[in-house]
């Protein structure tokens, strides 16, 4: 599967693309610390064209909440 | 700059895309780099920069590795002889302080710029005692917005007269620094524009100022300047004629029918000839190649009345019919220069292509096709920065570690203690109680690094351990540039005699202050007041907090194994004597 959310996340963390999943958070994701963090919310912006809110960095913790944030904007 | 590996190029400018090509360059992949240990002292979080300076900086032909000191903590970094900085045995050092942090009221009302200025200089005289490493530190940025907006031009307190004024001053200190050196970020902040350079969003999150167009922006002249101080520059530029120095092909068109002169298209290439010249004011070298009959060139560089070069302003001309790279190699014999110190403009894609096959040492710059973008092209190669440390330079730094230096550099702090002590920091330390949960929870929730234990309690869980006979206790500091507000939490529990130290953590702002020493002597007397003869302290490792891997055997606790330290309470633990401490239990 080429899915851009998954690799930008992939090539934030420096992880293979395999390795990530709609499972994957970053409570469980050693690699995804707060730095990780705000590179990946910048990346997506960029990538996704869209801006996020400081509250929006906060919750998009998951891949999951990720994509229901870009939902929210009409990107995905 | 070397030549340009397809691993650093047309990156997408997102942080992934620089990360992703960074590790690359960490990995060893693009070939032939310098490597160049550099030491970042910041107001603000700047580790951010990290994967934008590696790019960055390979793409000039540096291997970059950097290490970030912990924000804000300027000084502190600067005075500790022994501590972490000298540890990296940096080659140069930068210093990335803003105005917002060091004269926070600026923003608001100009006030004099002369005491920032006075604290940086003395930082860079306290560098310059402990190494002989480059220095370069920043200078400042216009403010965003002016307080009297449309109005500020004309006032005398204008704020950007303000800050102009301390950047000369900051120049000034400079010079009198040996290898030290201005990183002109006002400038790069003048060209990228104030619109966009800040992201409000990452300051509050990450206390990291720059949107990230502005940390690309920052990283490329950074790297830009540290290439120029590093790496000698470019000796000799070569230049083809027609077409270059002027429009047409003087063989076909003759004297009178090439463009030079001062109506267009002329004047694009006069303007170009008065660019060059102003290059080989400063000291750079030009030569030709050119393949023409040299009777032609001559008469233009002679006898054109528009031509601004004339025939003795080349160190050598090679005016012949053979292949451009044979012409390029007699140039460096006769100049006695290594093919590494040419640089090539030649307006001819195909004698460009000639030269990098045959030449690969010479820099062949790649040409617009539109002779108006020539001088934006030249001046944007980088190939003839130049901001060289000389071997003067060098000498006269490590002079200046000796002692006589100390009687001019009186003024700075000579050691951590010294420039602790004129913080003038005042600790107060409270028990914890309903107005102070909520910030004492967030802290527990927030807080990684200086954190032994790193236990997210609530403020029910701690409302419970006080209401058990329990200790919790915050620590608030304010020192001469303004209040930090609730910035430490220490919590101790009951244990039959002994009490454990359940928390105890500090905000990353306040961090190698000694606050923390202030706080454990401040628990250590209250839990002593309640009965208790030992404490018990614990480190939890975690993956953020090896900081504070060693704060008890620091502080005198007696290491008794699995992570747990023991220290009786039979006499006080000191507290620094530089912080005043108030106690509001």
């Amino acid at each position: 599967m080429n899915d851009k959310l998954l690799q930008i996340l992939a090539d934030t963390l420096g992880v293979d693309v395999g390795t990530l999943n709609e499972e994957t958070s970053m409570e469980n994701t050693a690699a995804w610390d707060s730095v990780a963090h705000l590179n990946l919310v910048l990346s997506l912006e960029q990538s996704f064209g869209q801006r996020f809110s400081p509250d929006e960095f906060m919750q998009m913790q998951s891949v999951a909440a990720i994509r229901r944030a870009l939902a929210a904007h009409g990107a995905s | 700059m070397t030549a340009a590996p397809s691993i650093t190029q047309n990156l997408a400018p997102t942080p992934a895309a620089y990360l992703q090509a960074s590790r690359r360059v960490q990995a060893g992949e693009v070939p032939n780099l310098r490597p160049l240990r550099v030491a970042v002292l910041s107001t603000v979080s700047a580790q951010l920069l990290q994967p934008f300076l590696i790019v960055e900086g390979a793409r000039r032909g540096l291997q970059m590795t950097c290490w970030f000191a912990p924000f804000g903590q300027l000084e502190v970094t600067a005075l500790a002889a022994d501590g972490p900085l000298y540890a990296q045995n940096s080659e140069a050092i930068v210093v990335l302080a803003r105005l917002e942090e060091l004269a926070p009221e600026f923003s608001e009302q100009t006030v004099s710029l002369d005491v920032v200025v006075a604290r940086l200089r003395d930082l860079l005289r306290s560098l310059r005692e402990r190494t002989t490493a480059a220095l370069l530190i920043a200078n400042f940025a216009q403010p965003e917005r002016l307080t009297a907006g449309v109005g500020d031009a004309m006032l005398e307190s204008s704020q950007v007269s303000a800050v102009e004024k301390a950047n000369v001053a900051l120049a000034a200190a400079c010079r009198a620094v040996p290898g030290a050196f201005v990183f002109d970020y006002a400038r790069v902040v003048a060209e990228h524009g104030l619109r966009g350079w800040y992201d409000a969003r990452m300051f509050a999150l990450a206390r990291q100022p720059w949107s990230v167009s502005a940390q690309i922006a920052t990283s490329g002249a950074l790297a830009r300047t540290l290439r120029a101080a590093f790496v000698s520059p470019a000796k000799c530029l070569v230049l083809d004629a027609d077409n270059t120095l002027w429009g047409g092909v003087v063989g076909e068109e003759g004297l009178g029918g090439i463009a030079l002169g001062d109506e267009y298209p002329g004047n694009v290439f006069k303007h170009f000839q008065k660019h060059l010249r102003t290059l080989k004011e400063r000291g750079v070298l030009l030569a030709l190649a050119s393949k023409n009959e040299e009777a032609d060139v001559l008469a233009v560089l002679d006898q054109h009345t528009d031509s601004i070069l004339h025939r003795e302003d080349f160190a050598v001309m090679r005016i012949n019919w053979q292949e451009k790279s044979a012409n390029l190699r007699e140039i460096a014999a006769a100049l006695n220069l290594g093919l590494d110190a040419l640089v090539l403009f030649d307006d001819n894609p195909f004698e460009r292509e000639e030269v990098r096959v045959a030449l690969p040492e010479v820099r062949v710059l790649d040409v617009p096709a539109d002779p108006l973008q020539y001088v934006a092209a030249l001046a944007e190669s980088e190939a003839f920065d130049q901001l060289t440390i000389s071997a003067e330079d060098q000498q006269r730094a490590s002079m200046y570690q000796q002692a006589q230096a100390r009687a001019e550099a009186s003024r700075a702090a000579a050691s951590p203690e010294e420039f602790l002590a004129g913080l003038q920091m005042v600790a107060t330390i409270g028990a914890v109680g309903a107005d102070t949960l909520p910030r004492v929870a967030q802290l527990l929730a927030k807080t990684n690094q200086f954190n032994l234990t790193t236990r997210r309690h609530t403020a029910a869980q701690i409302s419970e351990m006080i209401d058990s006979g329990g200790v919790a206790l915050w620590l608030r500091l304010a020192d001469r540039f303004g209040d930090h507000g609730l910035v430490g939490v220490a919590i101790a529990r009951p244990m039959e005699g002994e009490w454990a130290i359940d928390t105890f953590l500090l905000s990353c702002r306040v961090i190698g202050r000694g606050v923390e020493t202030a706080l454990l002597a401040r628990l250590a007397a209250l839990v002593k007041t309640k009965g208790g003869s030992e404490l018990v302290g614990e480190y939890l490792p975690t993956a953020k907090n090896a900081l504070v891997r060693d704060f008890y055997s620091q502080h005198a606790f007696i290491d008794c194994g699995g992570n747990h330290w023991r220290k009786s309470l039979s006499d006080a633990l000191p507290s620094p004597s530089y912080i005043e401490a108030h106690f509001h239990e």
